[in-house]
């Protein structure tokens, strides 16, 4: 009897189940699907507290002598991750030396990094054999394009298996 | 070790003391690509020779390190652990490695072709060619996180990359 890998629609590998010889139970999808939700859940959240961990940043908090994160650069950044996240793409933030803000995805093939700083951002979106796409302008006005683009290049898999780097979210970043 | 040649050789390994908690990432403690940024309006990275050997590399980072949390601030720079790749390797991306003995000897600086814009990012398209660079140095450097921060000297894995 072989086994069958039954991969329902925002499931996640780690979800995945053999069901041996029989069609998997309604209850046990409506689980899975739970616990999708469950993780980016956990994921908004990790976001949202790396900016806030971002918001307590002096000078140098890197010990080689980066800038503190502006006021409005963080306004800028917290509307940008709201905005990404009320369509299901929960970034990977991070601080920068320069004092700009990263909101970056990788997922599967794809990879996509969006820099916020005071007045402007940059983005942009890397797939596999396909041409890199770029963006560019007010900080204020980041083009539904570009978050259309960016829906499209993670789709499938956008509400599954955004991945970014694993900030233990009891935690924050570890310190020592 | 009194001195260095001051040309810094292909086969040289340097160590970039990595000082802050967000340039790894949390249970994997691997690097994030911000360990390799610049300062602020600057385009040097700084370094240590490895020649010097791994207990100097390791001390000086920690006195480096207490020099700086006697300034203040918050977070405080907190010592996470030593990364070391090949000289060959950063030059084969296009960046420069070279002496700078004048803080102590030992120091060395990477250096990107242009500083970055401060609290603005650069153009999309830097951006991802800057982001294909830090990518490999990430990929390259091997991350050591100190089993032994108290400790005087290094009693991690060699950090010679050969």
């Amino acid at each position: 009897m072989s086994n069958i890998y039954q991969i329902g629609q925002g499931q996640t590998g780690s979800q995945l189940r053999p069901t041996v010889g029989r069609t998997p139970q309604p209850r046990a999808q409506s689980r899975a699907q739970g616990l999708a939700g469950v993780r980016t859940r956990i994921e908004e959240s990790v976001a949202r507290s790396a900016m806030k961990q971002i918001e307590q940043l002096d000078e140098n908090w890197d010990g080689y002598g980066a800038l503190a994160i502006r006021k409005s650069v963080r306004i800028n950044a917290w509307a940008a991750l709201n905005t990404f996240l009320e369509v299901g793409l929960v970034p990977d933030v991070s601080p920068n030396a320069s004092g700009t803000i990263s909101l970056e995805w990788h997922v599967d093939g794809t990879t996509s990094h969006l820099q916020v700083g005071r007045t402007r951002f940059s983005m942009y979106i890397d797939q596999e054999d396909v041409d890199t796409q770029y963006f560019e302008g007010d900080v204020r006005q980041i083009p539904p394009v570009a978050i259309s683009a960016l829906i499209k290049a993670t789709a499938p898999a956008a509400s599954a298996r955004i991945t970014h780097s694993d900030f233990d979210y009891k935690r924050g970043f570890a310190s020592n | 070790v009194d001195s260095l040649p001051t040309e810094v050789d292909d086969s040289e390994t340097i160590v970039r003391v990595i000082k802050s908690p967000f340039h790894t990432t949390g249970s994997k403690k691997a690097l994030r690509k911000q360990a390799f940024h610049p300062p602020r309006g600057g385009k040097e990275v700084s370094v240590i020779r490895q020649m010097m050997t791994d207990d100097f590399c390791k001390n000086k980072a920690v006195e480096i390190i207490e020099e700086e949390r006697a300034r203040g601030g918050s977070p405080q720079p907190a010592y996470q652990g030593l990364a070391a790749g090949s000289v060959g390797f950063v030059r084969g991306l296009d960046a420069t490695v070279d002496d700078y003995p004048t803080d102590f000897i030992g120091h060395a600086h990477v250096s990107l072709p242009e500083a970055a814009e401060t609290e603005e990012p650069p153009s999309p398209q830097v951006l991802a060619a800057l982001d294909q660079y830090y990518t490999q140095m990430v990929e390259h450097f091997c991350f050591y996180k100190d089993p032994a921060p108290d400790v005087q000297n290094w009693s991690g894995p060699s950090l010679f990359v050969a």
